[in-house]
């Protein structure tokens, strides 16, 4: 809980990413300081205010659970250093772009997100927050595509992102606007969130596909494009069809490079060897004193994949509702029956039933198997 | 967690000695917007009716402080961009103010507006700035093009460019008037001689003392302006040639540093209006208008210069000594610009008649040992003007 001159505030983070004023402190935010474990004892002996205060700073720590990384999550952060390295072409050449294209829930855009953090803080160490010409340096930008998405509305996101004026002017006007703040700012990474908002049917979203391959023809800067089933909406045939000849003339499919976050699975040993040590880091940032070791990772490790599926934000979901739950309780700890009242997302809730079967009559594991014992 | 106010990313900082407005209007071309979109990014809190005139005495402390927050320029730095002497309200009229107005346009110096990348100074607001000593030219005060005055005001609703004029013709019914945008760095401009770029230089620092908070330098410029007013009108400042003729001519009255005694307006007034009243607050009085008074004395010299040595006091009156019909006719020979230039210092500019007085105006001043009564000269103006308007007028 921090608290200046005696005054309890908020941990929350009020700013929108998709503001270069909240970007900036997305990016410069330190890690969240941990509020201790109080024993039962020492939590009956609080004051009213005092226990209400602790409670507070609890439940926004548990909705703010990490960070956790995982094994998917680090290729996917070691390909994209890998092709922005690989970008830092000069200016006339045509620069690739980056795809994360996997399904809901697996932490695709907290990927994204965390590498253009890192990478925003590294080329302002290096370089410094300014340019030598005295405009801020940000090498990292992060938009949202709307549902109906139009040319000019890409533009005039980039230009809010800035802060610059983006009520009136042509979409080449915006254009401008915003390729001359990328330049001055010296951005060198755009990430895109949800891509799959486009339609390849809609003739508004082909130029705005089209606007894409030209802004990363223009500008000196590598885009990173987020968003579920790329590929299988013809983003990246650029909705040309799928003859191969006509495929071929798509220039998105050999300029963008796809990445991909697979879901936990339990299938192989080194799948549920990654599983225990994500139920493993996820205990240690539990803040409830009932807690022991192997709690997620022993006893509830095949009842939570069949809550989650293997999904990471699922399982997210479900640890942040239990923990509330289990402080409203005062049990303080996670057991089967209390998350069996914790609703979960749909998707999860859909599959949770075959999981849990297939788990009760040993079909499946997650426990995992010594050498050797299998030998 | 309290969110940062938005800022520009883009930096651009004021150049030495450009005024807020014009600061404006290069963010605004910078970013390709119009100075009314930046004006809303920038200064939010304040009205955007009277851009410019309102604008210099409008950024107040917390204004200032929002501007340096959204554009990353250093607080202090933006204070510069509103010198002391544009603080004012912008007039041609105020003849009595304590403190030297500022042009509600702006001179410039084709060379220098060049150099600068059509960025303006703000100098050339200052009444008592004719020429640029870097260059040795007078400054230019009319768009040769369009025949108007630059910077009297800014569209808000147009992409500046800079270094062109951005007068705006006539509003036609269906649209807005066509921009002049002519070239302002192109002009042909006249040089100066050797002592007039003196003169300016000398006018220049004391602007800059004066800007700097020096009580003696804005006394002398004040004492200055009331000179160069008095001898040469108020019309005079519409051209900067004739500005830096006047001024040769008041330069060697300027008070002299040692003197620290400031000129006391209102008893100069005094002393025009009750004979006898110079012997008693003339001990009062700096060398320079004491030395002016005197010389109106002089017996020997010729009337018409008398009067004009008398206008220092604002107003010639008909008990300076000598002949008065011939002092009257010297006075008719005197060109009637100089009276009427005399007579609109006289006015406030919101008075209703201000009209009928500048017609009414030269012939009244023209009364010096004139036994013409003031009626007379009210039906000279058609009737439209009444005597007690006209006392009430002259006595503002």
């Amino acid at each position: 809980m921090k608290s200046r001159e005696g005054e309890f505030l908020p941990e929350e983070a009020e700013f929108t990413i998709t503001r270069k004023e909240g970007w900036i402190q997305f990016v410069q935010r330190q890690a969240r300081e941990r509020p201790p474990i109080h024993s039962t004892e020492q939590l009956a002996a609080m004051s009213g205010l005092e226990r209400r205060r602790y409670e507070e700073s609890r439940k926004v720590w548990h909705a703010n659970l990490g960070p956790i990384k995982t094994p998917q999550m680090d290729g996917v952060q070691g390909a994209l250093e890998e092709i922005l390295d690989a970008a830092r072409q000069d200016g006339d050449k045509v620069k690739g772009a980056a795809v994360i294209d996997a399904l809901p829930g697996l932490g695709k855009t907290t990927t994204a997100l965390r590498f253009a953090k890192g990478f925003h803080r590294e080329q302002v160490e290096l370089y410094g927050e300014s340019t030598p010409e005295g405009h801020q340096r940000v090498p990292a930008v992060f938009l949202t595509l709307s549902g109906s998405v139009t040319v000019k509305g890409l533009n005039g996101a980039l230009c809010r992102f800035y802060g610059l004026p983006s009520q009136r002017g042509t979409a080449e006007v915006l254009a401008d606007r915003a390729r001359d703040a990328v330049l001055s700012c010296r951005t060198r990474l755009i990430v895109v969130d949800d891509i799959h908002f486009l339609n390849l049917n809609r003739q508004d979203d082909r130029a705005v596909v089209n606007h894409l391959k030209y802004l990363s023809s223009s500008l000196p800067v590598t885009f990173l494009f987020v968003g579920v089933g790329i590929e299988a909406r013809g983003l990246l045939s650029e909705g040309l069809g799928l003859t191969s000849e006509e495929s071929a003339r798509a220039q998105l499919a050999r300029r963008w490079t796809v990445l991909s976050l697979a879901r936990f699975e339990i299938d192989t040993n080194g799948g549920r060897m990654t599983w225990r040590r994500l139920l493993l880091g996820a205990e240690q940032l539990l803040l409830l004193n009932g807690k022991y070791p192997g709690m997620l990772a022993d006893d509830l490790s095949a009842y939570l994949f069949a809550r989650s599926s293997g999904h990471f934000a699922s399982l997210m979901t479900i640890l942040q509702r239990g923990c509330r739950r289990a402080i409203l309780s005062g049990d303080e700890r996670l057991t089967r029956e209390l998350l069996d009242q914790v609703r979960n997302d749909a998707a999860a809730e859909e599959t949770r039933l075959e999981l849990q079967s297939a788990f009760d009559q040993r079909l499946r594991t997650t426990r995992v198997i010594s050498r050797h014992r299998s030998a | 967690m309290a969110t940062k106010p938005v800022s520009i990313p883009i930096y651009l900082p004021p150049l030495f000695d450009e005024p807020i407005d014009c600061w404006l209007e290069a963010y605004a071309a910078r970013l390709g917007v119009t100075v009314g979109d930046i004006w809303c990014y920038l200064l939010p809190t304040l009205p955007k009716q009277g851009v410019v005139s309102g604008l210099y005495a409008r950024v107040d402390e917390r204004a200032l402080a929002h501007l340096a927050a959204v554009s990353r320029v250093a607080p202090e730095q933006l204070a510069r961009t509103i010198p002391r002497y544009l603080q004012r309200k912008s007039t041609h009229f105020s003849y009595s103010a304590s403190e030297i107005p500022p042009l509600a346009r702006s001179r410039w110096c084709p060379h220098c507006l060049a150099e600068r990348d059509g960025r303006w100074r703000a100098v050339w607001r200052h009444p008592l700035l004719f020429g640029c000593v870097n260059h040795g030219c007078f400054l230019l005060d009319l768009c040769k093009s369009c025949q108007k005055e630059p910077r009297r005001k800014i569209s808000l609703r147009c992409i500046p460019s800079l270094g062109h004029c951005g007068v705006r013709g006539p509003a036609r019914a269906d649209s807005y008037g066509e921009i002049c945008g002519v070239d302002l760095r192109n002009a042909h401009v006249d040089q100066m001689e050797r002592r007039t770029v003196d003169h300016q230089h000398m006018i220049l620092q004391l602007i800059k003392d004066a800007d700097a908070g020096s009580h003696e330098a804005t006394v002398r410029l004040r004492d200055l302006f009331i000179m160069v007013r008095a001898l040469a009108g108020a019309d005079i400042v519409a051209d900067s040639v004739r500005l830096g003729t006047a001024i040769a001519e008041a330069m060697p009255f300027a008070r002299p540093q040692s003197d620290p005694a400031p000129i006391r307006e209102f008893a100069l007034l005094d002393i025009g209006r009750r004979p006898g009243a110079f012997t008693t607050i003339t001990s009062a009085l700096s060398p320079a208008p004491r030395r002016i008074i005197l010389a109106a004395r002089d017996p020997y010299l010729s009337p018409a210069l008398r009067l004009r040595h008398a206008t220092v006091s604002t107003k010639p009156f008909a008990d300076i000594d000598g002949d008065a019909e011939r002092v009257s006719r010297r006075a008719a020979r005197i060109p009637g610009l100089l009276w009427r230039g005399l007579t609109l210092s006289l006015v406030s500019p919101p008075h209703p008649s201000v009209d009928a007085l500048r017609r009414l105006g030269p012939l009244a001043l023209l009364l010096p040992g004139s036994s013409r009564p003031l009626s007379a000269l009210c039906a000279d103006a058609e009737g439209r003007f009444r005597s007690r308007g006209f006392h009430y007028a002259i006595a503002q």
